[in-house]
């Protein structure tokens, strides 16, 4: 009985492969697996119609009329150069200011802050999820926009600052939760450790926590960009939408997202359009990479999941 | 040294939550000191008699009351479109699919969620002058397609919490049926669903208000700021948000301006309305299998 | 009901059972043949894929990813030996009579009655009276009836773990099994609930042929008829009632073991 048979073994050879149980084919599964392709093909469908209104562009080698400077459409010069700086500027600042604020506010939450506090934090943060970004606009318009054209007395208010501000405010969520889900996995078994260890709290943040969940740190940066990228109102109601390449905070920029609701609202002829959705397609493209990246590092971070 | 990067740590942490909440909390003052003398019967209806009103034989002019059924429609009709197809695609990939395939599926469906919601506005768009060019030379935007743009949006939202509720129900419950010999299918749709129902519907819930809220996608597809109320489904129409970007914009008089601040509060309700209700439901699922 | 258990005859044999996850080897060349003589209990470390032989009798395997398995497992079904993986066997035939009870407690969150009430609707032709009969003398057999008839309506949720066990056991009896599997049903019970359960299993033997697994020699002292002791993916020691009986071999085999 004891070790007749050890060593490897073909599993192929003795028996015949067993299929996992549980794959019963029924009449509903058709459906359920179509509505599932069908979901799945959307984003091949939004592709294919941005890069087909896209293509005569591309085709007739007009590439450097749409990356040129200049947007005057009435005298036939579609650039988009100025609301792809635009877009980035925007974005990048955005983040720089969100990120460390969302990174204070976690360790706030994880035990810099008195701990009777976390939880009503957390509580407003994920709150803060629901109020809808034509509002975080609106008072943006009204509040904020006042308020730097009294402060700064340089232009409208409409500006660069105004939206970054603004758009901070939007995506600090997206980067707190992220973190503190990281940091939630991983706090709990390294601050009894650090704490015998008689490493102070935020010692013991800086140097074991953060380190450990920079999967966490990485995505939210990435994730808040994301949003920031994607973002139309903020940028629409109070950036002020001229489209060139600002020289300083005060002036007033236009991003892609903006650019694609201004021009499609004020109805222009069909040559606008080209630039347009390959403006919509440069967009469409920088979100997915951005999202694919993420992804791998998702995969990478937790290998036995299906990163999602 | 240790003592200042120490002091330096504690000192940003105070900083960024004070921030912070100063702003939420100057954001939320603003709106509800603005916004709450402006509520009233005829924040919703203006001058008109509101019985005429709700019942569409008065014009409702400069008031939210078109709005409101714009954005109702709107949502109603970008669940009808969305809610079967994100469910039942949610099913497949929890309990159906191979993993092979959950993962590109995934993979897909993520990219979905990642897309800017101007690009469905401008897909929806680009769709009508597609359909301009070729079968209907008359073919423009209208709810029908706001709405379908909108289903696109909420998609992924419904994919993924159905799976997740789908996913993270216990090991113990996912056993249940093959132990009793139930085939997968009675699994799934007497046992597995029914304990996910809640999260499900909490998922629901969260893509109605983010669908009651976008305003990107509705102004490439057909939102106009008097239509009225909506005529129809291949009409034009009013809708919150929108409303509350349009006045913000260009309002003419302190009236418009008000009306715009009320909007904007009862737009915030709404959502929020929606959100701690997704919220308490997931609440009470937690403690629901905690307890067990 | 056919008389299930006859003496003397095997009513499982398993020959030359390989079973690997992820083409990682967790049961190698498995031989097995188990007659009656009470409980069998599956005793060893864990990792030594005592579940896993538990899970090969009713084809659980195969709903967990990345299974492979060579090899036959025969039971006795409807009176003859029947090997389990023939393609005239569907698995929710077989495991409707191979009947299994997990580690933890798994209720539905719902009623009590409800609990018993949705695997007779989906699998049997009962009809309502023949189905209130049939919780009723479930409750009975696993002694649960006094203290939940005046409540089957209210959640199984808020039963005691020994009485969630009990009902998740009933559950399984309600479908009349021949087989009865159990996965260290004692495992999240307290002492003194896991003494009641034990008892209830001593009872049960009779009418149903009941293989565990189980992680405390006490248990496995108290209630098998046959101990089968594994390590790394094989059988390496088989005990029968004298072999149990006698006070040195098992702490002995254990101290080898663990």
């Amino acid at each position: 009985m004891l070790n007749r048979n050890s060593g490897k073994r073909d599993f192929t050879a003795g028996g015949r492969l067993t299929s996992p149980a549980g794959r019963i084919h029924f009449p509903g599964e058709l459906l359920l697996r179509s509505a599932a392709l069908f979901s799945a093909l959307i984003i091949f469908a939004l592709f294919g119609f941005l890069a087909y209104f896209s293509l005569p562009l591309f085709i007739e080698g007009r590439l450097g009329e749409l990356f040129s400077l200049h947007w005057r459409p009435f005298q036939g010069q579609f650039g988009i150069l100025p609301m792809i700086v635009g877009t980035l500027l925007l974005a990048l600042s955005a983040l720089a200011l969100a990120y460390p604020l969302g990174l204070g506010i976690c360790l706030f939450i994880h035990g810099l802050g008195p701990a009777l506090l976390a939880r009503p934090l957390l509580l407003l943060v994920q709150g803060m999820t629901g109020i809808p970004t034509v509002v975080y606009g609106f008072v943006s318009v009204f509040l904020l926009v006042p308020l730097l054209r009294n402060l700064f007395a340089h232009g409208s208010g409409f500006s660069l600052l105004a939206a970054l501000l603004t758009l901070a405010l939007l995506i600090l969520p997206t980067i707190v939760l992220l973190i503190h889900s990281q940091l939630g996995q991983v706090v709990p078994a390294l601050r009894l450790t650090a704490t015998a260890l008689g490493i102070a709290r935020e010692r013991e943040l800086l140097y074991i926590s953060l380190p450990a969940s920079s999967y966490g740190l990485l995505a939210a940066a990435i994730l808040g960009f994301g949003r920031a990228v994607g973002d139309t109102l903020i940028a629409l109601m109070v950036a002020g939408n001229a489209a060139r390449i600002p020289d300083s905070a005060f002036d007033s920029i236009r991003t892609l997202t903006a650019h694609i609701a201004l021009v499609v609202s004020t109805d222009s002829q069909s040559t606008t359009y080209q630039s347009l959705f390959a403006g919509g397609l440069i967009l469409f493209l920088t979100t997915a990479a951005i999202n694919l990246l993420l992804h791998r590092i998702k995969s990478r971070a937790c290998p036995s999941g299906d990163g999602s | 040294m240790n003592r200042l990067v120490t002091l330096l740590i504690r000192g940003w942490s105070w900083f960024s939550v004070l921030l912070f909440c100063s702003a939420l909390a100057s954001l939320l003052w603003f709106l509800l000191r603005h916004g709450v003398p402006t509520l009233g019967l005829e924040l919703f209806f203006g001058d008109a008699p509101v019985g005429k009103a709700i019942l569409g034989q008065v014009r409702v002019w400069d008031a939210l009351w078109p709005a409101c059924v714009g954005t109702l429609l709107l949502v109603l009709l970008a669940a009808l479109m969305a809610l079967p197809l994100g469910i039942a695609a949610g099913i497949y990939l929890a309990c159906f699919a191979a993993p092979r395939f959950r993962q590109i599926m995934s993979l897909s469906v993520e990219l979905l969620a990642g897309t800017p919601s101007i690009i469905m506005g401008l897909f929806g768009f680009a769709l009508i002058l597609f359909l301009r060019k070729t079968f209907f030379p008359a073919a423009n935007t209208s709810l029908l397609l706001a709405a379908g743009c909108l289903a696109l949006l909420i998609l992924p939202y419904l994919i993924f919490t159905t799976r997740a509720a789908l996913d993270s129900l216990p090991a113990g419950l996912k056993m249940i049926g093959p132990g009793l010999g139930l085939s997968h299918l009675e699994t799934v749709f007497h046992i597995l669903l029914p304990a996910a129902g809640r999260g499900i519907i909490g998922g629901v819930i969260l893509a109605l208000g983010r669908a009651a809220e976008d305003t990107a996608v509705i102004m490439l597809t057909g939102v106009i700021a008097n239509a009225g109320l909506p005529h129809g489904l291949l009409g034009k129409f009013e809708a919150l948000p929108f409303r509350i970007y349009f006045l913000a914009a260009e309002y003419q008089s302190q009236a418009q301006l008000d009306s715009a601040y009320g909007t904007a509060l009862v737009l915030l309700c709404l959502t929020g309305l929606l959100y701690c209700s997704a919220f308490l439901l997931h609440k009470t699922l937690e403690w629901r299998w905690n307890r067990q | 009901m056919e008389p299930t258990v006859t003496a003397d005859k095997p009513f499982c044999l398993i020959a030359d059972l390989h079973v690997a996850f992820h083409g990682r080897p967790v049961l190698k060349a498995i031989d097995l043949s188990l007659d009656s003589g009470g409980i069998t209990v599956l005793l060893g470390p864990s990792g030594s894929g005592k579940t896993t032989l538990l899970r090969a009798l009713n084809r659980l395997n195969e709903d967990f990813p990345g299974h492979l398995r060579s090899g036959r497992i025969q039971l006795r079904l409807a009176g003859e030996l029947q090997e389990i993986h023939q393609p005239e066997i569907s698995v929710t035939a077989l495991r409707r009579q191979v009947g299994m009870v997990f580690q933890t407690p798994n209720v539905l969150p719902t009623s009590i009655q409800r609990n018993l009430l949705l695997p007779l609707k989906l699998v049997t032709d009962l009809d309502r009276e023949e189905r209130e009969a049939r919780i009723e003398e479930v409750l009975r057999e696993v002694h649960l009836w006094s203290e939940v008839k005046e409540r089957l309506k209210e959640s199984a949720t808020i039963l005691s773990g020994g009485q969630q066990q009990r009902l998740c056991l009933a559950r399984t009896l309600a479908l009349k099994p021949h087989y009865l599997l159990l996965d260290e049903p004692t495992a999240s019970l307290d002492f003194k609930t896991s003494r009641a359960i034990e008892d209830l299993l001593l009872e049960l033997q009779e009418n149903y042929r009941i293989i565990a697994v189980s992680h405390s020699l006490r248990q496995a002292r108290k209630i098998a008829g046959r101990i089968i002791v594994m390590k790394d993916g094989e059988i390496v020691h088989q005990l029968d009632r004298e072999g149990i009986a006698c006070p040195e071999t098992l702490p002995q085999l254990l101290e080898e073991l663990f």
